[in-house]
């Protein structure tokens, strides 16, 4: 009598044995795979400021975005003109401890008269504008409404 | 003349007949043992062709690969990360962040396994980048040649 939950167990065994899987061999290959990523418009390491007349486009900050786990992306003259997102999946590790979204609109006529800490436009609490002319740069402060931006994000 | 004619008949007779005392027969069978299998073609290079933060996911290109199987012998196929021994079944799908371009992606396979016919059947290994990645790259543009994880197995059970 000692033997019956054997004989009750065993055909159970033999059961899920027969039922799993069995493959009997198997073949292996590689796969390689293989990445091309390009820059937004390829322009390079250092982005080309973009002429007056064709301002609209995607800009785009690879300084600081990803140490931080975040992306930024700046949409400049087409309404969108920064966010800032975590990369997907991953935390958002920006000094605010967690991952949002910054945006803020952008009012050219302003740019002329003031710098962007006399006239702070959207919301955040370590954002910079600087309007300069990178060709003939005078320094920061030197202002004109349709010269290149330059976006300084802290984040 | 009569005794010509004798000896020749008898001669004849004694040619036409058999020296065989008799005869038996026996059957014999012939035993095959077939070992099935499968053999995986090479797999062309999985491509992807991606811009920095681009908003729609990317196809990856290529990965085609063909697998001839004993006839009707059934077969999965399985993804496993990485180029070491593998261990099968393996995954349907796998996910990796490549390590030197620094964008993650997903491979999956056009069917999950078939059944041999005696010839070649041709499948695909299929990848998918999301979209919005920035990836990492100090130039214009990159690819991951440096990279130390781009090589994944493909793995056939039977």
């Amino acid at each position: 009598m000692r033997s019956a939950p054997l004989v009750r167990v065993l055909p159970a065994l033999v059961a899920l044995l027969a039922g799993a899987p069995s493959w009997a061999d198997s073949d292996a290959q590689n796969v390689t795979v293989g990445i091309t990523l390009s820059q937004p418009g390829g322009s390079g390491v250092t982005p080309v400021p973009p002429h007056p007349s064709q301002r609209a486009g995607v800009c785009y900050s690879r300084s600081l975005s990803e140490r931080t786990g975040a992306t930024v992306q700046v949409v400049c003259d087409s309404g969108q003109f920064v966010s800032i997102e975590a990369l997907p999946g991953q935390r958002f590790l920006g000094v605010h401890g967690g991952a949002f979204r910054y945006s803020m609109s952008i009012d050219r006529d302003r740019f002329g008269t003031g710098s962007a800490a006399e006239n702070p436009f959207g919301w955040g609490t370590v954002t910079m504008l600087r309007v300069y002319d990178v060709e003939q740069a005078a320094g920061p402060g030197d202002f004109r409404a349709d010269r290149p931006l330059e976006l300084v994000l802290n984040f | 003349m009569k005794r010509i004619l004798t000896a020749t008949a008898i001669a004849a007779a004694l040619a036409a007949g058999s020296a065989q005392a008799g005869n038996t027969s026996g059957t014999f069978n012939v035993n095959v043992t077939l070992t099935s299998a499968c053999t995986l073609s090479a797999v062309t290079n999985v491509a992807f062709a991606y811009t920095s933060l681009q908003a729609a996911a990317a196809n990856a290109t290529g990965g085609g690969f063909s697998v001839s199987c004993t006839n009707t012998l059934p077969y999965t196929f399985g993804l496993q990360a990485g180029s070491g021994a593998a261990t099968p079944p393996g995954a349907s799908t796998i996910s990796v962040t490549d390590n030197a371009v620094n964008l993650g992606y997903s491979l999956g396979l056009s069917a999950a396994g078939g059944t041999g016919n005696g010839v070649a059947q041709n499948f695909s290994v299929t990848g998918t980048m999301a979209g919005s990645q920035a990836g990492t790259c100090a130039a214009a543009s990159c690819t991951n040649g440096a990279a130390t994880n781009k090589t994944h197995t493909l793995i056939v059970n039977y």
